[in-house]
């Protein structure tokens, strides 16, 4: 009676580690310090910021000139407020309860981004030069 | 024969008691780290309290046990703490990290600490891949390397810390047959 219910218990019965447990972490590592070293390789300065909205971009703009932007919804209303000063942007205000966007500081390495999921907005920085002033002036 | 299921409905009382107990455990420590703050700029990042009990679980019941736990404790406690938008997010994780700990388990069987790393990682991960498709935009995987130690790191301390608990509780639950 009592084996049938501790038939789970027999595979491990006392919770420390073991050299084999060890190895797997140190594999693990390895395979994580492997990959944060190819994201930090291949990290460069951006040049422009481009902006979504929902999944639909909103504007691109020149990471050189100082400006504010509002970012605005769907429905015309301004969610957020992001801000480009001194070649780095970030997110000045905005309307979500969290604002995780205006925690997450300022950005200027390429491929970074700030995100306000409530309002689906995402800002990216890019590198290279294609574009980007003619879609501030479009905008 | 009958004796032998009324032992078994004995059983799965207290077993149910027990998930009643643990449920209530996770969600109270789900509650303890919206109180911390842990926040380095990466949205999806958690200490990830919560999934000691659900280690727990998964040690001391199984998985189908532990799986339940989890979905129930997402649920409940984004319905009291937060918004249905974060109930969708956290399950995703939850559930991400809770498959990726079982096969783990089954197929390697290392000690709870391995297991627990993993479910850090996977917790991150299916996080990420959720936010990517939530936001439609892959530069999100940027955040990849930070996700990754973090999810190493408390994984591994989540992981030591319910490995201790379960040394000390887990004789009490599973042989204390006579209540």
């Amino acid at each position: 009676m009592e084996k049938s219910d501790n038939n789970s218990v027999t595979e491990n019965t006392d919770f420390t580690m073991k050299p084999r447990d060890t190895i797997i972490l140190t594999v693990v590592l390895v395979i994580i310090a492997v990959v944060v070293l190819v994201f930090y390789m291949i990290k460069q300065n951006g040049s422009y910021a481009e902006i979504t909205v929902d999944g639909e971009l909103f504007g691109t703009y020149s990471l050189n000139e100082d400006q504010e932007i509002p970012i605005t919804d769907s429905d015309g209303n301004v969610t957020n407020t992001a801000e480009i000063k001194d070649g780095k942007i970030f997110m000045l205000e905005a309307t979500c309860p969290d604002k995780l966007c205006i925690k997450q500081g300022k950005k200027n390495d390429a491929n970074s981004e700030i995100v306000c999921l409530p309002n689906r907005v995402v800002i990216s920085v890019k590198s290279g030069d294609k574009k980007a002033d003619y879609d501030t002036v479009a905008q | 024969m009958t004796d032998k299921t009324q032992k078994n409905r004995k059983m799965s009382t207290r077993k149910l008691a027990f998930l009643g107990l643990f449920l209530a455990f996770a969600m109270i420590l789900s509650y303890v780290e919206s109180l911390i703050p842990f926040y380095f700029g990466v949205p999806g990042m958690k200490l990830g309290l919560p999934n000691a009990a659900i280690l727990m679980v998964l040690y001391i019941f199984g998985p189908m046990e532990a799986l339940i736990v989890n979905i129930i404790r997402v649920i409940l406690t984004g319905l009291m703490f937060t918004n249905i938008f974060s109930i969708m997010f956290s399950l995703f994780g939850a559930i991400f990290s809770f498959l990726g700990m079982w096969l783990i388990k089954k197929f390697f069987k290392p000690s709870i600490q391995v297991v627990s790393v993993f479910g850090g990682l996977l917790h991150n991960i299916g996080q990420l891949s959720c936010a990517i498709l939530i936001v439609k935009n892959y530069l999100v995987g940027y955040y990849l390397p930070v996700l990754l130690i973090a999810g190493f790191l408390t994984g591994l301390l989540i992981g030591i810390i319910s490995a201790e608990v379960l040394k000390r509780i887990k004789p009490i639950i599973k042989n204390n047959n006579d209540i």
